[in-house]
């Protein structure tokens, strides 16, 4: 793999991939845990008698 | 119009996204997975060395950045316009996504500005248009939250996105306006190696996927908090 041997700027690249992967990582688990978040709060609502 | 109002209203809309989305987040992960392949095994570029790889993670940033703030347009002039019932929801929904890519589109892009150009930052016109639209976001947001009538937020933050969207086109034409450090348009204009072109679509597509993925399941959110809202309201 070509990316493995990378050159002088390896550390400018591996930062913006991480960095990148953090933040989306991080904006997709936000999302999913209020979605989740929202649906347990409303079936708990509407098996309220 | 017809149509969107048939298809967005908000039970329908539930009931669509709810067959879109395990197709929509396939595809995303399939995207990703292929950009990111291309991205890290094209060959290094034989002016930018291997920091060409920042190119198709910054270059997908910024577009997806604009492309929500195009997005959260239609949806105010949709609100505004056409009261269009889901409009609203839509719209607040995209504004913590956009925030995001704008804000990986300008760290991505000082991290990658270092190396090729001596520096992390300028003030040049696309990197400081770009940086208003990060304040331009935060606005929005701060907007919604900041009047508790859900109406009259609504519109006052419609009315912010369509004052706003005036700088879309100073962002996209910066670079051809005034002398920008920023390179200009390469994509269209053909000056993009094919090698190159490839990895970057794909991403910049991957972005896009993850950005319907993720909205979808945002206002998908809102409407059951909306739900839960009324039956509390309902039980008091």
């Amino acid at each position: 793999m070509d990316f493995l041997a990378a050159d002088q700027w390896a550390g400018y690249v591996a930062a913006v991939y991480g960095i990148s992967a953090v933040a989306l990582g991080a904006a997709i688990l936000v999302t999913l845990l209020a979605w989740r978040r929202a649906k347990a709060r409303l079936a708990a609502l509407e098996q309220r008698p | 119009m017809q149509f969107l109002f048939r298809y967005a209203n908000p039970a329908q809309f539930m009931r669509l996204s709810d067959m879109l989305l395990p197709f929509l987040a396939a595809a995303t992960l399939l995207a990703f997975a292929v950009g990111l392949y291309l991205g890290l095994t094209v060959p290094p570029d034989y002016q930018q060395g291997d920091s060409v790889r920042i190119m198709f993670l910054h270059v997908p940033a910024a577009t997806a950045a604009t492309t929500v703030y195009g997005a959260i347009t239609i949806c105010s002039i949709l609100s505004l316009v056409w009261r269009h019932p889901l409009s609203d929801t839509a719209a607040r929904a995209a504004a913590p996504f956009g925030a995001l890519f704008t804000a990986l589109g300008l760290v991505t892009g000082a991290i990658w500005g270092k190396p090729m150009w001596g520096t992390y930052w300028v003030w040049d016109a696309r990197l400081t248009s770009f940086l208003l639209l990060l304040f331009i976001y935060f606005g929005y947001m701060a907007l919604w939250n900041a009047i508790e009538d859900e109406v009259k937020a609504a519109r006052a933050a419609a009315i912010l996105a369509l004052v706003g969207a005036v700088n879309i086109p100073i962002i996209k034409f910066s670079v051809d306006w005034w002398n920008t450090l920023h390179q200009g348009e390469s994509i269209i204009s053909g000056h993009l190696a094919p090698v190159f072109l490839a990895p970057l679509l794909v991403m910049m597509l991957a972005y896009l996927l993850l950005f319907a993925t993720l909205w979808t399941v945002r206002i998908r959110t809102a409407i059951l908090e909306r739900r839960a809202r009324s039956l509390m309201q309902g039980g008091i």
